[in-house]
């Protein structure tokens, strides 16, 4: 259907192409008795505060129905409204490398007509206009048309080709840094031939080997531990952990914020879905500055309709991503990719509740960068932390990982492995290293390492996301397995080369790589056969194990397991005090307990590595009950880390 | 020199040389004479004319005589707990020592001497003296001013003081070198010892008049005579309970075959009567009829008196007997020539301070109770209590804990405080100044870790700044340590660690496992099972032993104490005798001794049976009973001992220096390394075949990932 306004005109003057409009597109509206006065005057306030154009304000306050807006925006411009859905355009004209720029400017070419290429544009932005312009090469004119036709439309007739680009092009065009191959032929000849060795070692010099393997592991514990010391004091400095100050962000004007995209990946989540986007509601930013994607799949039926019957403000934008394999979350976010306009983005899990000023300290904090800062991560922490056990423990886990460890890597150079949520990427940069892998389980943590290899820089920032710890054993296995199995093919797809990783990275940060990603793997796998050798000689005081302990391994095993792991239980009590979480102090004790939990979800990470490795272990959220009971408060009233 | 002063010289070298000479020309002749005599005499008589009474010359050796056989008695000061003698050091006015002797009450003593035999200083001056009293009446005093050989004193026993069951002789001795006593401090010459080999003997007329008495009187090498053949369980136990006693009171005793008769016997009474009727005929003193003991029940303990000689003998025994109570208050008991045993609990309690209330975890004992030595003292420069802490003497399964010693120190006007320590076997554990002259309560901690089986505490008062002129005596101030100081102990029932904490562990009760084959030859398996037991300061409520027949498991059910080659139901012991050969080595592995190698060895352990810990002693040999007469145990859980005392322990839990090895026994390591070549094979197939599988797996993923 065209609603052919009256006095329409095309043109091929660029400058004609954007008419005066004759009667200012508020009184139209109140005309058309679309909003209030009242409405009218908050948004024109709002306009001068945010320097959006009115329309954004109003569909993102959601004061006006979007599909009323476009009507009236087409009849402010003269220009024919036209419904996509119901007159399709010719996809012949379009360009699918371009459709990330149609989406980007809400553009799509239309039809040829009269010798020039018609647009259904729903922004005609002078940004539009010279998009159009310069895809047409001639004449061209447009007509109006809704943003979700826009976006729906692209979805529909380009579905394979998305889904392509979000399966596999990193895989095409990187295909040295896609775990799309679980191990290379070459690795796994390494391996053959390290085992095989081995297994000859162990039959000629049987003691001498095992002395050695002993001794091997025993370094590696001693240099894990050492390096985690490092990690925390250097992570302690304040001068590392304070990156953007609550009077640096009070002296940023909404008008110079940049787009921000907000993407928010769920599945078969819809009982999260009303507490996600009142947590986005709350963010404090520009709202017709956000541009927010509901990232969901195709058959999560539930969800969607729950999105729909929610009557979410039109800034929200539901991307239903094609059922296709692999199932996984940094797919489902390519794939959005390809629809975003911020110049900023970020994730967020739909369980998240970000602090309200996170997105303004991520915007400074790229300013603050260098130039070559590609990706901020924001802390994340639990809002659950007194659940149980094992949210205790997690807490005690991310306090010491956010708070302390990742400042470190970051102050060292050393690639952070990021955290799957509230990182905030630079959408430019992020496509042009070819996004997320989506056969990488751990895509964030591939991510943050594939940076650092391109000279781009990985920062944090000092703002908390807080998060439903895992309050349930099972849901956490999984949810730790997939963590592990992710860390498992990071660092198999960036050691397909080590030597090119290591001239890529550097020393520090090939073995800060090593340790942190590679040892974390390691030293969970590893665990249980020491456990196992220091309970057989605790309850039994055999003397079997004696010829494997010479006196110099002995020593540092005996420095590993009293001073290493004691070390571990004391940082662990050092994290919380940065969030005055004291009372979890004594809890540190019993994290030995938590370490068995990690070395059974390694195993199992292993397991799958080999039978399910690019399979998601969905973790299910909402289990915790201390959500109900916070929830009528906003979770950004948590406690904010202070400043030291 | 001048020649006057020369001839002056010689001559006093004449007095000096030539007199003694002559006295001892003369004593040599005495002496010669008295042993040529001697060979026809009984030893006590020979030991008599061998010393002038009431003078003191040398003496080389004395011989003892057998109570039994020839009416006298000798007890030495070893004897008595004076395993090194007396020795009195420093030049302050008076030492004192005050040493008692029991004595028969049923018996008609005919008299009695004290034989000092003593070493003191060339140097001590003419005033040095050496007095031997009863109480206040002095018996004896003699110069000491000699020529440092060593010297010998008899001393007479007036026979008013031979009546009541004790005699108390005080032994008192000065020892001034110069005039000058700060001198004297500074010489090191004030000594005196009086040997361990000095002695007590008395004479009796008459026939021993009781059982007790006779206990009295038996001497301190007691001869044990069994029959030569296998023994009744009940049979070991009596005998094995009189060992224990015996050894108990500190008497070496030597175990003998019929026909040797000793000074105890335990027999049937057939047996015996006809023991004592051959030696009749042997020695043509047979009245013609048979000699009878008479009616005596079974398990009786009896003097028993023929013309030969007197014994006590244990007849027919059927329980074990109460041999302890003759050391106990219970001895008045034993006033005829009869005493029926009778099974007995808690014997050892009955001499001992009682036992910690069953909710209690801590008791008190005043050091009176202890035999401790409370009374005034008098210190110059220095005075010292030293203290055994008997664990026989301790209430069953405590050890001690720690002290409060209450004391009074006057502090001499305008001195310095005096100082007070105390040291636990050797090891100081406390120090303080003693303030003022009112009483102080000090607590003194007693280390666990200092402990050892018996604890040797010594409290030492230190005079810093002591006063008085050097030609006169030093003043001495009084110091006393209270009666009602006192000893803190503490049941402490824990697992056993070591040896040390098995006396608490046996504390509530034990079984000690004997195997059959000991009951076969008593002679030798008693005294190799006494010489344990009577050593370990574990309270015995009764000595039963739990006889092990071959074949058998033995499955405890409490703690226990086990000998021999037994087998234990699912036994946990540091050291293993089903893995052949047993070695002990360093970290090194470098062997410090094979066990093979040391035959006369007894392994002793600290083992766990059924949940139940026990000590375990078992010879190297078979069959074998060595001797391990020093087997003291210590911090140790493995021990190896033989003759010669404890030859090396170890610590199995904590082997930092050694470790028990059976290089015959193949563990999984070297059984692995047998077969490692087939273990490769089996190792590198499964290899090859897990990478081929992942691979496959690999290739699986991308051909399944083709269509994306």
């Amino acid at each position: 259907m065209v609603d052919k306004p009256s006095g329409s005109n095309t043109t091929s003057d660029p400058a004609s192409a954007v008419p005066a409009p004759p009667v200012p597109l508020g009184e139209l509206l109140i005309k058309k008795r679309l909003i209030s006065h009242q409405s009218l005057e908050q948004a024109l306030e709002l306009q001068k505060r945010w320097g959006t154009r009115l329309g954004d304000i109003l569909i993102s306050k959601g004061w006006i129905q979007p599909f009323a807006f476009y009507r009236v925006l087409a009849e402010q411009f003269k220009k024919p409204f036209l419904n996509l859905m119901e007159i399709p355009p010719d996809t012949s004209l379009w360009q699918e490398e371009e459709l990330d720029h149609y989406a980007e400017h809400l553009v799509l070419p239309f039809k040829y007509a009269n010798d020039r290429l018609i647009f259904a544009c729903a922004d005609p932005s002078p940004e539009a206009i010279a998009y159009m312009r310069k895809q047409s090469k001639d004449a061209f004119d447009f007509v109006i048309t809704s943003k979700f036709d826009i976006i729906w439309l692209i979805q529909r007739e380009k579905n394979d080709y998305l889904v392509d680009y979000a399966v596999n092009d990193l895989a095409v065009k990187q295909p040295v840094h896609s775990a799309r191959e679980v191990f290379t032929t070459g690795q796994l000849f390494s391996i053959y031939l390290i085992l095989t060795l081995l297994l000859i070692s162990l039959t000629l010099w049987p003691t001498p080997t095992l002395i050695g393997l002993n001794l091997f592991v025993g370094l590696f514990l001693f240099i894990n531990f050492g390096l985690r010391l490092l990690f925390a004091w250097v992570g302690g400095d304040t001068r590392i952990d304070v990156k953007v100050t609550d009077e640096e962000v009070m002296a940023l004007t909404d008008r110079e914020l940049p787009t921000y995209t907000v993407l928010v990946p769920m599945y078969k989540e819809p009982e999260v879905l009303p507490i996600v986007t009142a947590a986005i509601r709350g963010l404090d930013y520009p709202l017709s500055k956000l541009d927010i994607k509901l990232i969901l799949e195709e058959d999560d039926e539930e969800t969607i309709m729950a999105a729909k019957e929610l009557g979410l403000e039109g800034m929200f934008e539901i991307i239903r991503v094609p059922d296709s394999i692999p199932k996984t979350k940094p797919k489902a976010c390519n794939y959005a990719l390809q629809f975003a306009r911020g110049e900023l983005l970020t994730i967020y899990d739909a369980e998240d509740r970000p602090e309200p000023d996170q997105l303004k300290k991520a915007v400074i904090a790229f300013r603050k960068a260098p130039d070559n800062t590609a990706v901020i991560q924001a802390r994340l922490n639990y809002f659950n932390a007194d659940e149980n056990w094992l949210t205790r423990m997690f807490t005690l886990e991310y306090s010491l990982w956010f708070d302390f460890y990742l400042p470190a890597l970051e102050a060292l150079n050393i690639p952070i492995p990021l955290g799957g949520t509230s990182n905030h990427f630079n959408r430019y940069v992020l496509k042009h290293v070819d996004a997320w892998d989506p056969f990488n389980v751990t895509e964030d943590a591939d991510l943050g390492v594939r940076y650092t290899q391109l000279n781009y820089r990985v920062g944090v920032v000092n703002s908390t996301t807080y998060e439903e710890a895992n309050s349930h054993l099972g849901n956490w296995i999984r949810q730790r397995s997939r963590w592990i199995k992710g860390y498992m093919q990071t660092w198999l797809v960036h050691m397909r080369h080590p030597i090119r990783l290591y001239r890529s990275l550097g020393s520090i940060a090939f073995w800060g790589f090593q340790f942190f990603i590679g040892g974390a793997v390691l030293s969970a796998l590893i665990a249980p056969f020491l456990y196992f050798m220091y309970f057989l000689w605790l309850f039994t005081q055999t003397h079997a194990l004696d010829p494997l302990f010479p006196n110099f391994v002995l020593y540092i095993s005996l420095f590993n397991l009293l001073l290493g792991n004691g070390l571990l239980i004391y940082l662990s009590t050092l994290s919380v005090f940065k969030r005055h979480l004291h009372h979890l102090i004594p809890w540190a004790l019993t994290i030995p307990f938590y370490w068995i939990l990690i070395s059974i979800a390694a195993y199992r990470a292993l397991w799958q590595l080999i039978h399910d490795p690019f399979y998601w272990e969905k973790t299910v959220h909402g289990l915790t009950e201390f959500e109900h009971e916070k929830d009528s408060g906003h979770p950004l009233n948590e406690p904010k880390v202070e400043a030291r | 020199m001048s020649l006057q002063q020369s001839t002056k010289a010689c001559s006093g070298n004449f007095v000096l040389f030539i007199i003694p000479i002559i006295i001892f020309s003369m004593f040599y002749t005495h002496v010669s004479m008295a042993l040529d005599e001697a060979k026809t005499e009984p030893a006590w008589k020979r030991l008599e004319q061998a010393v002038v009474y009431g003078s003191a010359y040398q003496l080389d050796s004395v011989e003892k005589a057998d109570p039994f056989l020839e009416h006298a008695f000798t007890v030495r000061l070893k004897d008595l707990g004076y395993r090194k003698g007396i020795t009195f050091e420093g030049a302050e006015t008076t030492h004192e020592a005050r040493i008692d002797f029991s004595l028969p009450v049923d018996t008609k003593i005919e008299d009695a001497h004290l034989l000092l035999k003593y070493r003191v200083s060339p140097l001590l001056n003419k005033l040095a003296n050496l007095q031997v009293s009863i109480g206040s009446y002095a018996l004896e005093q003699v110069n000491l001013n000699t020529n440092g050989v060593d010297q010998a004193l008899m001393v007479e026993i007036p026979k008013q003081f031979l009546q009541g069951e004790n005699l108390q002789l005080i032994i008192r001795a000065s020892l001034p070198v110069t005039d000058d006593r700060c001198l004297d401090d500074r010489l090191n010459a004030s000594n005196l010892h009086i040997t361990e080999n000095s002695s007590f003997t008395l004479h009796y007329s008459g026939e021993i008049g009781s059982i007790r008495d006779a206990w009295t009187l038996l001497p301190s090498e007691v001869i044990l005579s069994l029959p030569n053949r296998e023994f009744s369980p009940a049979e070991f136990n009596a005998a094995w309970e009189l060992l224990d006693t015996l050894r108990r009171q500190g008497k070496a005793v030597e175990v003998v075959t019929f026909p040797k008769i000793g000074h105890i016997v335990i027999s049937k009474r057939e047996e015996l009567e006809k023991l004592l009727q051959q030696e009749l005929d042997e020695q043509q003193r047979s009245t013609g009829s048979q000699f009878s003991i008479g009616n005596i029940e079974p398990s009786t303990l009896a003097l028993i008196k023929s013309p030969v000689r007197s014994l006590i003998a244990v007849l027919d025994p059927q329980e074990t007997g109460a041999f302890g109570l003759l050391n106990s208050p219970w001895r008045k008991l034993g006033l005829a020539d009869r005493y029926r045993t009778y099974p007995v609990d808690y014997a050892d309690n009955l001499s001992g301070l009682g036992s910690v209330p069953p909710k209690e975890n801590a008791l008190e004992i005043k050091l009176g109770d202890l035999n401790i030595d409370t009374s005034t003292r008098f210190v110059r420069s220095s005075i010292k209590w030293n203290m055994i802490l008997d664990p026989f003497r301790l209430p069953p399964g405590t050890r001690p804990n720690r002290m409060f010693l209450n004391i009074i120190a006057p502090p001499p006007p305008g001195k310095p405080p005096f100082e007070f320590y105390v040291y636990l076997n050797d090891i100081m554990v406390h120090a303080a100044t003693l303030e003022n002259g009112k009483k102080q309560e000090i607590a003194i901690p007693l280390p666990q870790k200092y402990q050892e089986p018996y604890n040797r505490i010594q409290v030492q008062v230190l005079n810093i700044d002591p006063m008085g002129e050097c030609k006169e005596d030093l003043t001495a101030f009084p110091v006393q340590i209270l009666p009602d100081s006192s000893l803190i102990v503490e049941r402490d029932l824990k697992t056993p660690k070591n040896f040390t904490d098995l006396p608490v562990y046996f504390a509530d009760n034990f079984d000690v496992y004997l195997p059959a084959e000991y009951l076969q030859t008593p002679v030798e398996s008693l005294p190799y099972v006494s010489e344990v037991t009577a050593r370990l300061p574990v309270a015995f409520k009764t000595r039963v032993a739990e006889i092990v027949q071959k074949g058998e498991v033995v499955k405890p059910t409490r703690p226990f104490i086990a000998f021999g080659n037994l087998t234990f139901e699912s036994l946990e012991s540091p050291v293993k005798f089903d893995k052949g050969e047993i070695e002990v080595v360093d970290r090194d592995k470098s062997p410090l001794f094979k066990v093979d190698n040391l035959p006369g060895i007894t392994i002793a352990q600290i083992v766990k049976s059924q949940q139940q810990y026990g000590l375990w002693l078992r010879p190297a040999e078979e069959n074998a009973f060595p001797d391990i007469s020093k087997l003291y145990l210590n911090h140790d859980d493995v021990a190896f001992a033989d003759r010669t005392g404890l030859l090396f322990s170890l610590n199995s839990k904590q082997p930092t220096l050694a470790t028990v090895y059976y290089p015959e026994a193949r563990d999984w390591f070297a059984l692995l390394g047998k077969y490692r070549f087939w273990l490769f094979a089996i190792g590198w197939i499964a290899l090859t075949l897990i990478v081929l599988y992942l691979f496959r797996r690999a290739k699986q993923h991308r051909e399944n990932l083709g269509n994306y």
